[in-house]
């Protein structure tokens, strides 16, 4: 049987700044007062990132607008994110956990799965390591960790949620029945919003429930999704520990939060160009070409819509995806303000063997040169060191979108 | 002893494979008059990376004003800087 441990650092966010503060003399231990991260206000990006144990007592949570939160904690102290600490403290995590074992999969900036299996021999027992683990994170780190303790990725995952913050669970398979399947079923894995209400509406409100209902019924109620999340209730999931230079990347997307309202078409291009300059730069360094370019768009009324394109070829350079994407969005756009915009690009190939395209663009290798140039400019003296003319002299940040170069999501781990 | 987190001026001995060596530093106080002390004594020295910030913590006695005082001086390795940490 395999072990697989989960380890989830407890409000990350808040605890890695913590940590931090602490150690510069801060007088207070910001996890034990009603605090929050959250992104600036002015900029628009006022929500909350990660709320303190305290925060959570006043009914705040992730995602909320800092507005809302001030309102049902008036003495909330709120701090800025750091995400390069972020990065440190991630970092730092993983190198603890390699220590284990050689397969560590770090699933996203605060969340890792280890593969215990070939590590009893020269460890132990996986409940005391997990319990080490924990205590080293919290000795030498300064922040806490939740560990779940079992037989496969899902229920390792759902048995770290648990109880927060600083503790070990196992959740092995024959604990399902007393652990898991009380739980609210909207608590489980996969299981969000929209489906934990379909799953209400017909009288499902438990694990449990979920597990024992008819796996077809479930699959005709949610489709695909309905044998995963049954699967999923009863704890089955046969995925393996990967490493992340094994994971493939299907889709590279980038989006930002506009600071004002845009509603010139060319502002709203500038945007969209320094959107796909990163997104460009990460398809290259991973070595892909993309042959889909879709672009999304939120307007300052919150209504959210998105054009994609399938290309006849596959295309890398910054130039070319900027096009596309601006004729998405003249497709799309009708005029309103528009508060948030996104460009990502998926159907990937390998950019070491290419099918040339009849209607490729005469200075394509040209182009793919310049970018090629560009790359190492910035790798070498940072990704200002040379930026596109139209910025010059102008408000727009010639790259935005992301805030870290991580090859992984910076929350909540891939896309679910 | 108070943590204090100030950056401070160092002058320090690299040995072959040790860890770097304090020898004085001086910092500037409230009225902006800088004081030097001579580190007379390293007793320990500790790493540590408190949310994953790699540093040396020496702690140091020396005499100032009169008295013999212990107080702790940093060195943050990823940002190659020192600071008077705790005094």
């Amino acid at each position: 049987m395999a072990i697989i441990l989960h380890i989830d650092a407890n409000s990350a966010y808040l605890s890695w700044t913590a940590a931090a503060m602490l150690e510069r003399g801060y007088p207070v231990d910001i996890r034990e007062i009603p605090a929050v991260i959250a992104g600036d206000p002015e900029n628009r990006h006022g929500i909350i990132l990660a709320k303190s144990i305290p925060a959570k007592k006043f009914g705040i949570a992730t995602g909320q607008s800092l507005f809302e939160a001030r309102q049902k904690c008036p003495n909330l102290k709120i701090f800025p994110p750091r995400y390069d600490l972020y990065m440190t403290c991630s970092n730092a995590m993983y190198e603890i956990l390699k220590e284990y074992s050689s397969k560590v999969e770090r699933y996203s900036v605060d969340e890792c799965f280890l593969d215990y299996t070939e590590s009893v021999s020269k460890f132990g027992d996986p409940v005391d390591v997990a319990y080490q683990i924990k205590d080293r994170m919290k000795k030498e780190l300064g922040f806490t960790v939740n560990i779940g303790v079992s037989a496969n990725k899902l229920l390792a995952k759902m048995g770290s949620e648990l109880k927060k913050p600083d503790r070990v669970h196992t959740l092995w398979p024959e604990e399902i029945q007393e652990k898991m399947w009380p739980l609210p079923v909207g608590e489980l894995f996969m299981v969000g919003r929209a489906t934990a209400q379909k799953l209400m509406q017909i009288n499902i409100n438990t694990i449990g429930e979920l597990a024992m209902a008819d796996p077809n019924h479930m699959k005709a109620l949610l489709k695909s999704q309905g044998q995963v999340v049954w699967n999923y209730a009863n704890g089955i999931d046969a995925s393996a520990v990967m490493l992340n230079s094994e994971i493939m990347q299907k889709g590279i997307g980038n989006s930002t939060t506009t600071a004002y309202d845009l509603t010139e078409k060319q502002e709203a291009y500038m945007v969209i160009l320094a959107l796909t300059e990163r997104t460009a730069a990460k398809l290259r360094k991973l070595g892909n070409m993309t042959s889909r370019v879709s672009l999304t768009i939120k307007t300052n009324n919150f209504v959210r819509y998105s054009h994609q394109l399938q290309l006849q070829n596959c295309i890398n350079t910054t130039s070319e995806i900027y096009e596309y994407a601006c004729f998405l969005f003249n497709e799309c756009w009708k005029g309103e303000p528009i508060r948030h915009i996104g460009v990502s690009v998926s159907d990937f190939s390998r950019s070491n063997m290419e099918q040339l395209c009849i209607f490729d663009k005469e200075n394509k290798e040209k182009m793919q040169n310049l970018d090629k140039a560009v790359d190492i400019i910035r790798s070498k003296y940072g990704e200002n060191a040379i930026t596109r003319g139209v910025f010059a002299n102008g408000d727009t940040k010639p790259m935005q979108g992301g805030t870290n170069d991580g090859d992984y999501i910076m929350m909540g781990g891939y896309g679910l | 002893m108070k943590i204090l987190s100030e950056p401070i001026d160092v002058l320090v001995k690299f040995k072959v494979r040790e860890k770097p060596i304090p020898y004085k530093f001086r910092y500037l106080d409230e009225e902006e008059v800088y004081h030097e002390i001579k580190i007379d004594k390293i007793i320990t020295i500790e790493e540590t990376k408190i949310a994953g910030i790699r540093s040396y913590i020496y702690r140091c006695q020396s005499q100032i004003k009169g008295a013999e005082k212990l107080y702790e001086v940093k060195y943050i390795i990823g940002e190659c800087r020192w600071e008077l940490y705790k005094i």
